[in-house]
């Protein structure tokens, strides 16, 4: 790697960075108590980057080996000659020191020394408490992915990281004529993933909770339709997190910001002049992105240029304060605000979020783990301070306008709240705001009691797309006066 | 490029390496070039090598399955080696006796030597064409232009030897300024079919055609859906409808209803590999040749796509729509066609007496599969239209529709279509899909912009 780079540099390169990355991967589908796919999947490459005359070059491939490292460093040198001729603005970097370390997860129980037969036992055994006369179909399902990630760059960086990821979920589909309700435990999309290992799995408890599963599903078929209106809601601790995720993790990405990714998932109506001086939301909200958080999905040690893991507050109690940023964007944010904060304001060092999903890749802005800091409520006292309202819980749909104001989500199963009580059940509930009105009507986030930390394998973003490893602490949190009970029915 | 000789020769040594006499190895090669720009700046250009296999085999009627990348025989083997495991657990999915057998494949010619030729600095020189039609405006250039060479191959112990090269590029573009937006595409088998300018100059037009967008409040509009936002609509009616694996778990219309009236007559959505409109490929990941299938004949629900997988549950034949297998959701239409109607652009505009002209969507997502519901915003310009002129520009509205309702109350579908693509950059799976008027299109909700 040293070689490659050195040769880059002696090539007239201002900066590069050299990824290898090798990653093994286990999935386990149960479909009606058959297991209907059991996938190994191995895959490594090598990625290099490089910064020529202000312009990006990028070239990666599956060979490694030092004879290829050359050739694609010289296809990412002529990649980046042909970006320059194109002009445009030059990237400038932020200074960083050079890291060199080691990183990797914590684990008790490696997923992939655990016998195929044990996991499928219990998806199979997940699977059957479900069946009940109206599912349609069940779903129970493991992912595991181990990955090991070396990087170096021209400024004498070197990290070699190691990842566990491990993840589980069950779903009941229940059919009725055109009726079709689906509930999934402990999260819809394949469960909750986590950084850590088949511990995790264990700790779920997927066949005590399968039959309440399959038994809401059943129960949804026969509820009433969610009414329309303007009601108090109360979102359960994974819809507040993808809540997050949508409404407040992209609008801080300040590629986004900056019109990087106007070309396809958009940008955001986070402009640099609302920086410290914006409403996101009440007192009770405050957002951190956290690299550091324990079994966080979206925790490492070092990012993919080279900068350390960092807790930043993202808004602090619903005051905006900072953005996810790259050591691209971040002096490009620091010229932006020289006017109104000065040649040297803060902004201009990267806050360490840039990751690549694979070494096919080119490293992008991501969320690390973007969580609600907990506040002093139960989830009790919200529902008994409730006059009239819905508790809304696990995500079913999600949808947010290209700048991250207008959104609309559905989710599984929604309880009425009536004069402090819970009562009816309704289907189909939908709930949509526009993004700042949204998080000013919070009045309420459960204290560390019901914090989880939710992982989202998910998250999409950047050409090619790029799938990220994500994460979001929340709590159950309320919120005033929404709209509720959307479309015809 | 890997070749014809040297990838089945691979794929051949690969085979070589099976305990099991049913085993299959399928090959997804790439070459892929991609020029993003932002800000009328290149700012992430790639290239990509990568060679995938995926491995299957069948042991006593039961199937394992393993994937492994590059050209690497020792690894290829023991993806092989986990694929006869997984095959052997007693928890073992019972499946096939055994692969497909071999078949005639029509020939087709989707592969360009100019594409797959053309260098990442051939692909910048057309960006920077585009953005010469930004000089003095104001606004600025985001998209991708990228261009693909590919080979799939698949082989299995039956005989099955399939080899077949392709070439698709993809360019799409926003232009912007401040709050307004246009949008403009164009996908083919050949780089010299994309005409940058042409795609430039649409977008910035649709951008700067009115200095300014009006609010308009929620409500049912009738609405004129560009080729973008109603191959849309089909890449979601597809997902939720058009595959066995919907139909099992009991969230396809066409499974509920087969045989009734589902949408207006003018509605016919089929799946055709064969189109030279369109991304040909005659075979799928298993080998087996690609069909002609038909969703929706002028209205009536008529069937779904099926691998050999839910072509055994269903107890039917595979309509050759299999996908990579770590692809969780099943056979896929990947070639989607929505028939031509009759009309011109100007004879639909002349349809409306007050309606919406919408350029495309963002981030739909499905809110009911069997009713076909689902939610997204409009993006990138949308028009108001008043005796078939357009006069204004109007702010994005939020739609939370039925696919199927609104393809219940078409009123014309244009002649002409246009091959628009999704998702994956440099996968080879586009939508031919018209202009469709539509009445009563139930928008929602209204955003800032």
């Amino acid at each position: 790697m040293r070689q490659t780079l050195e040769w880059l540099q002696n090539k007239g390169a201002e900066y590069a960075d050299f990824r290898i990355i090798s990653r093994q991967s286990e999935t386990l589908l149960v479909k009606n108590q058959k297991i209907e796919r059991h996938i190994e999947n191995s895959d490594q490459g090598f990625g290099i980057r490089v910064l020529y005359s202000g312009h990006w070059g990028f070239a990666c491939s599956y060979k490694v080996s030092p004879d290829e490292f050359l050739k694609i460093s010289e296809k990412a040198l002529k990649i980046a000659e042909s970006a320059a001729e194109a002009g445009g603005e030059k990237v400038i970097l932020a200074p960083q020191k050079p890291v060199r370390g080691t990183w990797k997860t914590s684990y008790k129980k490696d997923p992939f020394q655990v016998s195929k037969e044990e996991k499928i036992e219990l998806l199979i055994q997940a699977s059957r408490e479900m069946e009940l006369p109206e599912i349609r179909a069940t779903k129970a399902s493991m992912d595991f992915t181990k990955e090991k990630k070396i990087f170096a760059n021209t400024e004498g960086s070197y990290t070699e990281q190691e990842f566990i990821i491990s993840g589980a979920g069950i779903e009941a589909i229940a059919v009725s004529g055109e009726e079709h309700q689906v509930r999934s435990y402990p999260n819809s999309f394949g469960g909750n993933f986590f950084q850590g290992g088949y511990e995790f799995i264990e700790a779920l408890d997927l066949i005590k909770n399968s039959k309440k599963t399959a038994e809401e599903a059943v129960s949804l078929l026969h509820a009433e339709q969610c009414p329309e209106g303007k009601k108090t809601v109360i979102l359960d601790s994974s819809q507040t997190a993808l809540q997050i995720h949508e409404s407040c993790g992209h609008p801080t990405e300040l590629d986004r910001v900056l019109g990087m990714e106007l070309g396809f998932a958009g940008g955001s109506f986070l402009t640099p002049d609302k920086l410290g001086k914006f409403n996101y939301g009440s007192k009770m909200v405050t957002i951190v992105a956290d690299a550091t958080a324990p079994t966080g999905i979206g925790t490492f040690g070092f990012d993919d240029e080279g900068v350390p893991a960092q807790k930043t507050a993202l808004i602090n109690e619903g005051e905006f304060s900072n953005y996810l940023s790259s050591r691209e964007t971040a002096p490009r944010l620091r010229k932006l605000l020289k006017d109104t904060l000065g040649e040297e304001n803060t902004f201009g060092k990267s806050n360490g979020t840039v990751r690549a999903e694979s070494w096919n890749n080119l490293p992008l802005i991501r969320m690390t783990n973007i969580n609600l800091e907990p506040g002093d409520w139960s989830l009790d006292e919200m529902i008994k301070e409730t006059k009239d309202g819905l508790l809304l819980t696990t995500n079913r749909s999600w949808s947010i306008d290209d700048k991250r104001y207008n959104f609309q989500f559905g989710t599984e199963i929604a309880h009425e709240i009536k004069d402090g009580s819970l009562g009816k059940l309704y289907k189909n509930a939908i709930y949509t705001g526009m993004t700042p009105e949204f998080w000013n009507s919070c009045d309420a986030v459960a204290s560390r009691e019901f914090w989880r930390l939710w992982g989202l394998p998910n998250c999409g973003k950047g050409e090619p797309v790029q799938t990220m490893f994500v994460g979001h602490a929340a709590s159950p949190s309320r919120f005033q006066n929404v709209q509720i009970g959307i479309g015809k029915w | 490029m890997i070749g014809k000789e040297k990838l089945l020769s691979f794929l051949k040594q690969g085979l070589r390496k099976a305990r099991f006499p049913q085993t299959e190895i399928f090959a997804y090669a790439q070459n892929l070039r991609a020029i993003r720009f932002a800000n009328s700046t290149v700012h992430q250009p790639m290239e990509e090598t990568n060679v995938n296999f995926g491995v299957k085999v069948i042991r006593n009627g039961k199937i394992g399955y393993a994937s492994v990348n590059g050209l690497d025989l020792e690894r290829l083997a023991n993806a092989v080696q986990e694929a006869e495991t997984s095959a052997s657990l007693p928890q073992a999915l019972p499946y096939l006796e055994s692969f497909a057998e071999p078949k005639p494949i029509e020939p087709v010619n989707s592969f360009s030597r100019l594409t797959d030729e053309a260098e990442s600095s051939k692909l910048v020189d057309k960006v920077k064409l585009m953005f010469k039609h930004g000089n003095g405006t104001g606004g600025t250039f985001a998209g991708i232009l990228w261009s693909v060479s590919g080979e799939t191959g698949v082989l299995n112990t039956n005989g099955v030897e399939l080899y077949h090269p392709f070439t698709a590029v993809n360019c799409q573009a926003v232009f912007t300024k401040e709050d307004l937006s246009g949008f403009s595409a164009q996908a083919a088998s050949d780089l010299s079919k994309i005409d940058p300018e042409k795609i430039a100059d649409a977008s910035v037009h649709r951008a700067l055609r009115f200095k300014e967008a009006h609010s308009l409040p929620p409500g049912e509009y009738t609405c004129l859906l560009d080729e973008y936002a109603t191959a849309e609509l089909l890449l979601y009616l597809a997902y939720i409808a058009f595959s066995a694996e919907a139909v099992e778990t009991g969230s396809s219309i066409i499974g509920l209803k087969q045989g009734e009236k589902i949408a207006d007559s003018k509605v016919t959505i089929s799946d055709n590999a064969y189109n030279p409109l369109t991304f040909q490929s005659p075979f799928d990941v298993e080998g087996v040749p690609r069909k002609k299938v038909v969703f929706i004949d002028r209205g009536i629900a008529k069937s779904v796509v099926h691998d050999r997988f839910t072509a055994h549950k269903f107890k039917t034949e595979s309509t050759g729509h299999a996908v990579p297998f770590d692809f969780s959701e099943g056979p896929l239409p990947l070639n989607l066609e929505m028939a031509e109607g009759e009309s011109s652009k100007e004879e639909l505009l002349k349809q409306i007496k007050r309606g919406l002209l919408i350029t495309r969507f963002h981030y739909i997502r499905v809110v009911h599969p069997l009713k076909t519901m689902v939610t997204g915003m409009t993006r990138d310009g949308v028009f108001l239209v008043e005796n078939g002129e357009i006069v204004s520009r109007i702010k994005n509205f939020r739609f939370t529709e039925g696919i199927l309702n609104a393809f219940s109350k078409v009123k014309a579908v244009s002649k002409n279509r246009k091959l628009v693509t999704f998702g994956e950059v440099g996968f080879p799976a586009g939508i031919l899909a018209p202009k469709v008027l539509t009445e009563n299109f139930s928008f929602t909700g209204t955003t800032h912009f």
